[in-house]
């Protein structure tokens, strides 16, 4: 099992680092898991209900300059490492203007992610500063833990408003309330609300736009015919939507919110077989679905040309019926589970 | 813009309706009221005067005239409700307390009446929130009776000249001592906590002193942590008025000019701990 990487582009880097800060921020512990092509970093919730997972995907053509892995066997050429990102970022800090990092897998006395960075310096030789991140190695039993999840159909996909706007007013809305109902139409209108005996708030948002999804696929025939007045709605845990608002560095150009509503149908239209075989921990979602997603995230975000990873955040709500809230921004990917925080990244390098 | 008031229900007009083109106009006067997480709401002709007490000993007044808002209309005489303060400040302070040069929330504010709950509108950049507390039943408030015949000695001082000395005052001391007197030391404030006593004297002919009238010589012990809240109201005034009575009951006047430079007054009344009238030093 091997594995070797290297930055040496500054703009690469702090945007490396801008991500793996996002992630630190979101999850205490997660998974790294590193394939030829890309890594990942996974957050997988075994909580049935109300928790957050997260999935975020990054093609490592687009960060690093030299890319070697090597799993420990040929026909399972992927590595699965867990790790506490806030080391990764507490290392990646030293690095601001470094000269170039370098990763590493070792094993001097545990597995650790040695992380090498070159530092500019007055005489000739350079500075490095060494730190070695200590790493659990996932045996591959375990690996079906961690594989990417399928996406249901969703209800309801609508641009979020100015995140600033929206961390204020959940920042607030968490004093007074521990859990939040987002609601949205594809009018563009989304609401942000909380009630208790003592009091309820509620924040409109208008004119948000809904993103334009492929129709080939039968996608968003659920709404097609439908109502687009009507508003889905989602009831979440306000700290886990505040931990995603509050820690996100990367400022995405756009993100995109999608509610997705399980195991219940008050749509009076067709439900689509898809949605009824939906169980509780997503297990009998079609694949085929997914795939619908990515080619729809190809074709419609394909056009932010420097789109160099996407990200997925998911929290569950705490009813029985699993409702989901998906939001998705243009900068950082993270897993597409249950809250789909998409988020797209947009740089301008010519990388 | 403000709003247009939303019709009541059945053609009902509201006790009370009011809007406020800039919502921090009242966020930051309740604020410096804040010690305690109920307030009563009074609402008259004149204005609004929120009132918050503690421990029957202390109570705070903010005074919002009528003419600070862009609308106020009191249906009947007055109208009284109790409500969390804490819950209203959240509420109006929804869109974010740092506030980017020419954006402000604008704010409407609707009460049907008794049992009913406070109404809030807010907007800011085309984004409206709405808010709906409930409100409870008036508390009786604590009637100091101070009033300015009855004043024995009064000081006004410009607000900088106190900030510091409030904001450092040792709070492991349990009273706050006040001074004031026709002679030497003429303003005093005392403390005796675990370092050591520390006294802060003012002359008369400071430049701070825009006022001085006093009659008799008072010292007069109050609970320090009973006073400390004032602080707040304090950093946001330029000046200060310093009352005390034949009791050696305390008022403190705060006179805030708010952002637009309009003048708003919040008030501190306090009970002493104990009561030294006689001449002493």
């Amino acid at each position: 099992m091997r594995f070797r990487a290297k930055i040496v582009d500054l703009a690469c880097l702090n945007h490396f680092s801008r991500i793996v800060n996002t992630i630190a921020k979101l999850a205490k512990t997660c998974i790294l898991r590193l394939t030829v092509c890309k890594l990942y970093f996974i957050l997988s919730d075994k909580v049935a209900n109300g928790g957050a997972s997260m999935w975020c995907e990054l093609s490592q053509g687009n960060f690093f300059d030299e890319f070697q892995m090597e799993g420990a066997a040929a026909e399972h050429n992927e590595i699965y490492l867990e790790l506490v990102p806030e080391n990764l970022s507490r290392a990646l800090k030293t690095a601001q203007n470094a000269k170039a990092v370098k990763i590493k897998l070792t094993n001097k006395h545990c597995p650790c992610l040695r992380v090498a960075v070159e530092l500019p310096s007055l005489s000739i030789s350079s500075r490095i500063v060494t730190h070695d991140i200590p790493v659990g190695v996932i045996p591959r039993r375990m690996w079906n833990d961690f594989r990417e999840p399928s996406v249901p159909d969703f209800d309801v996909s609508i641009y979020l408003p100015v995140l600033k706007t929206m961390k204020s007013v959940v920042e607030r809305m968490k004093n007074l309330s521990n859990f939040i109902v987002i609601e949205a139409n594809l009018n563009g209108e989304m609401n942000l609300k909380i009630e208790t005996d003592l009091v309820s708030v509620t924040t409109h948002f208008k004119d948000l736009g809904n993103p334009p999804w492929a129709s080939e696929d039968g996608c968003p025939s659920s709404a097609q015919g439908r109502d687009l007045e009507s508003m889905t709605e989602a009831c979440i845990d306000i700290k886990k939507l505040l931990q995603l608002l509050a820690g996100q560095q990367v400022n995405p150009t756009k993100a995109l919110c999608m509610i997705f509503m399980m195991g219940q149908s008050d749509f009076t239209d067709d439900t689509k077989l898809g949605r009824m075989a939906i169980g509780p921990d997503g297990h009998a979602i079609i694949q085929h679905k997914l795939d619908r997603l990515k080619k729809w995230a190809d074709k419609n975000l394909g056009k932010f040309r420097k789109e160099k990873f996407k990200a997925l955040y998911l929290v569950r709500n705490n009813s029985i019926h699993h409702y989901m809230l998906r939001l998705t921004q243009l900068e950082s990917n993270l897993s597409e589970k249950d809250l789909g925080v998409l988020m797209d990244a947009k740089l301008d390098m010519s990388k | 813009m403000p709003f247009s008031a939303p019709p009541a229900a059945s053609g009902e007009r509201y006790a009370l309706s009011a809007s406020l083109d800039n919502a921090r106009h009242l966020s930051s006067l309740l604020r410096a009221v804040h010690f305690q997480d109920h307030a009563t709401c009074l609402a008259t002709a004149s204005g609004l005067r929120v009132t918050v007490e503690d421990a029957k000993c202390i109570q705070a007044n903010a005074f919002i005239q009528a003419e600070i808002f862009q609308e106020f209309s009191v249906q009947e005489e007055s109208v009284m409700f109790r409500i969390s303060l804490s819950v209203l400040l959240d509420c109006l302070t929804i869109f974010g307390t740092s506030s980017l040069p020419g954006t402000s929330t604008a704010l409407r504010m609707c009460y049907r009446g008794y049992g009913y709950p406070l109404m809030l509108f807010l907007e800011e950049g085309g984004v409206v929130t709405v808010c709906k507390i409930n409100t409870q039943e008036p508390d009786e408030l604590l009637d100091f009776d101070f009033c300015s015949t009855k004043v024995v000695n009064k000081i006004i001082l410009q607000s900088e000249g106190l900030r510091e000395a409030f904001a450092e005052l040792d709070m492991t001391s349990e009273v706050l001592q006040i001074t004031m007197s026709p002679d030497k030391p003429y303003f005093r404030l005392s403390t005796f906590g675990n370092a050591g006593s520390a006294h802060l004297d003012y002359p008369r002919d400071s430049d701070l002193m825009e006022a001085f009238h006093c009659s008799q010589t008072q010292t007069n012990r109050y609970k320090i942590s009973l006073l400390k809240p004032s602080t707040k109201a304090l950093a946001l005034s330029c000046k200060v008025s310093i009352r005390t009575d034949a009791q050696g009951f305390l008022s403190l006047q705060y006179m805030i000019r708010n952002e637009d430079g309009q003048i708003c007054f919040v008030e501190y009344y306090c009970c002493p701990d104990e009561n030294i009238t006689e001449a002493e030093l």
